[in-house]
């Protein structure tokens, strides 16, 4: 096992590259998430509106 | 289902929230007298996983309340709380995990309060997966509905998993009788973070039930021979 990248000279853990990385994927996660429903909802709506359309299209 | 003014509210409350949340956590809260400044990714960890239990709450009264009156609206909350609620608790294991290297030594150990907690996000792993298996969107919602009541059952045990078995992890720091271990500056950080997240879950399901209200729309509109 090689040392780890975290570890400073004196064998100490250095905790910033951990809290950081935490911080950083929780907020990574949440805004990825926030998009990724942005997206589906945009999508699903221009889907719903297609139809709508074909419908009045259809009756007309 | 919640109006948008409301969710707009949500999510400016919800990132002044957070905002104030890291101030707290990076500046106010002093860094802890045993584990240092590694502590700090307590402040993320526990509202995620706290508020995953809300989700899941959420999820195991909306499901009976569907079963109850089938009503979609019911189903429409279970299904997006349990969205949310995979997010959230994925990412409490992932910070979790981060936070056990440097504090135990190790990113896993099969530990009763992590093994439970996993259980907990392959239910709902299960729940999703299910919903978007069954063609027949009413028999999807009851199956999930029932497996959403039955999941929730596992969140007690998580609670409890610390005092039943003997673990690594610590034991409960909130929502545990008597007074809290976490020292009052501390507490402060982690009770406005705790707030924040609550803020953003709120914030979460509001813009996800929109897309299941358009979903419902588009089902309805095709059953009805629409398009």
């Amino acid at each position: 096992m090689g040392a780890d990248p975290a570890e400073d000279g004196g064998g100490r853990v250095n905790p910033w590259p951990y809290i950081l990385a935490a911080y950083l994927l929780a907020g990574g996660g949440l805004l990825g998430y926030l998009l990724s429903v942005s997206r589906r909802t945009k999508a699903m709506r221009a889907q719903l509106a297609a139809v709508k359309r074909s419908s009045k299209e259809t009756a007309s | 289902m919640i109006g948008r003014g409301l969710e707009r509210a949500l999510g400016i409350l919800a990132l002044i929230g957070l905002v104030t949340g890291l101030y707290s956590a990076f500046v106010y809260a002093p860094p802890d007298a045993v584990q240092g400044e590694v502590q700090r990714i307590m402040y993320l960890h526990v509202p995620l996983i706290l508020v995953s239990y809300l989700a899941f709450f959420v999820v195991f009264v909306a499901s009976i309340l569907y079963l109850a009156r089938r009503r979609e609206r019911h189903d429409a909350i279970a299904h997006s709380s349990a969205e949310v609620g995979v997010l959230f608790t994925a990412l409490a294991i992932a910070a979790g995990s981060i936070w056990g290297r440097p504090t135990w030594g190790t990113w896993w150990t099969w530990d009763a309060r992590l093994t439970t907690t996993t259980i907990l996000l392959l239910i709902f792993i299960g729940y999703l997966m299910l919903r978007a298996l069954v063609d027949d969107p009413s028999r999807g919602a009851v199956f999930s509905a029932v497996l959403g009541i039955i999941g929730f059952l596992d969140v007690p045990i998580i609670h409890m998993s610390v005092v039943w078995w003997r673990t690594l992890h610590q034991p409960a720091s909130v929502l545990r009788p008597g007074p809290s271990t976490v020292a009052p500056d501390m507490q402060v950080a982690l009770y406005t973070n705790l707030a924040a997240f609550v803020l953003l879950y709120g914030y979460f399901l509001a813009k996800r039930l929109r897309l299941e209200e358009a979903r419902w729309e588009l089902t309805r509109l095709r059953m009805e021979g629409v398009g």
